[in-house]
């Protein structure tokens, strides 16, 4: 399918979250491929097209966009998951 | 006056005409005629051939015959409004039954105005030559079942799609992880703000737990949905067992908000470890990952993730 216009994207898309993007890209009718597995963070790359002069592909992406960000919010905390195998000395302040 | 014979112009017997117009033998066969001349008037109509209506009047019961002739002559008399044609029709005419039938069909009236009150009067008569009923002869439906159907024919199929409202998505999860750190928000708070709570030696002890506390619960949220091999769950239970056994946790400050997590998460770790087989699929309920999630994002306000190789959990 030609789509005009095509905007592609990828998500890092952690599993546990995986379904309800799924729910946003078949409901919208957003085509969308699985770019990578991340075994260790149990996270998928995932490339979508849509449509960019389409609104509710927009809403769509945002859509995405903000649940991929509050779940890595949680997820990752404050530390961003940046430290990882940090001294124990180093915390002290 | 000089008589000659003619042939009559309807039946084609010879005839002693009186005058030099005389056209038919006899006044049926003058009448024949002129029904005749009726009926074909109405078939030219039906096939959108121009007609020549050039009189009102009905001529067919005129007496005088030399008047009656000459009319007949020069003028089409009007097509009787409504006049059914098939009685002299059939005697008359010689033609194929498609065209019988349309002797059938009411004559196209010149004053449309009362031809239709007449239709309309009557409610099983039909419109000129269509074969819809009128509204007003449709009943109105009682029931309000087609009222769907109604708004159906509303042009939704023509509306641009950007028009639709998009409906968001929420991730039930999420939404409930941010429900459980709202509802314990004063665990964040302390971990965030440690020194309003804690003095400077609970504090270590406080950090010395909750470091570990997050280094098993990182670990255990990787192994969700993975196969474990039990001697690593054996050995994340001695790790907990020797943590709660240590000093560091026996003498935590009283108000240290995750000791009974720590304790139940060290039985829930026994209980799979004690598994008969090599490898085990954990799969944690999405009720205990809300808990875990939520307890390791409030600990990492206060402390960073650190390898479990290189903790020591029974110091």
């Amino acid at each position: 399918m030609v789509i005009t216009n095509a905007q592609v994207k990828s998500h890092t898309v952690h599993v546990d979250v995986l379904m309800d993007v799924m729910r946003i890209l078949f409901n919208n009718e957003i085509s969308f491929t699985v770019e990578g597995i991340n075994e260790e963070e149990n996270t998928l790359l995932i490339r979508t097209s849509t449509n960019a002069k389409l609104t509710r592909h927009k809403k769509a992406l945002e859509n995405i966009k903000t649940l991929v960000s509050d779940y890595g919010y949680y997820h990752h905390g404050s530390d961003s998951g940046n430290n990882v195998g940090i001294d124990l000395n180093d915390e002290e302040e | 006056m000089n008589e000659t014979v003619k042939k009559c112009l309807h039946c084609g017997e010879p005839m002693q005409a009186g005058r030099s117009t005389k056209k038919y033998c006899s006044d049926s066969c003058k009448q024949a005629a002129f029904y005749n001349r009726a009926a074909q008037q109405v078939v030219a109509l039906n096939d959108n051939e121009p007609f020549n209506d050039n009189d009102d009047e009905n001529e067919a019961n005129i007496d005088d015959g030399h008047e009656a002739e000459e009319e007949y002559s020069r003028h089409v008399p009007e097509r009787p409004f409504n006049v059914s044609f098939n009685v002299t029709a059939n005697k008359i005419d010689d033609e194929t039954p498609a065209t019988k039938q349309s002797y059938s069909i009411p004559a196209m009236p010149k004053k449309p105005a009362p031809a239709q009150e007449e239709y309309e009067e009557d409610q099983q008569a039909l419109p000129f030559n269509s074969r819809n009923a009128t509204k007003k002869q449709i009943p109105e439906k009682p029931f309000n079942a087609n009222q769907k159907t109604a708004t159906v024919t509303k042009p939704k199929l023509n509306i641009d799609e950007d028009e639709e409202p998009y409906e968001w998505v929420r991730s039930e999860l999420v939404d409930e992880i941010g429900d459980y750190v709202n509802d314990n928000y004063t665990v964040t708070e302390m971990f965030q703000y440690p020194k309003k709570y804690w003095y400077s030696s609970d504090l270590e002890k406080v950090k010395w737990v909750s470091i570990r506390f997050r280094c098993i619960i990182e670990n255990l949220l990787r192994f969700d949905r993975a196969e474990v091999e039990r001697k690593t769950l054996i050995t994340m239970n001695k790790a907990l067992k020797a943590m709660i056994e240590a000093w560091n946790f026996k003498f935590m400050p009283y108000n240290y908000p995750l000791k009974n997590e720590v304790i139940t998460l060290q039985k829930s770790i026994e209980a799979l470890s004690k598994s008969a087989n090599k490898t085990i699929r954990i799969y944690i309920t999405p009720e205990r990952k809300v808990k875990l999630v939520a307890l390791r994002f409030q600990l990492a306000d206060l402390v960073p993730f650190v390898k479990f190789s290189q903790l020591d959990f029974s110091k």
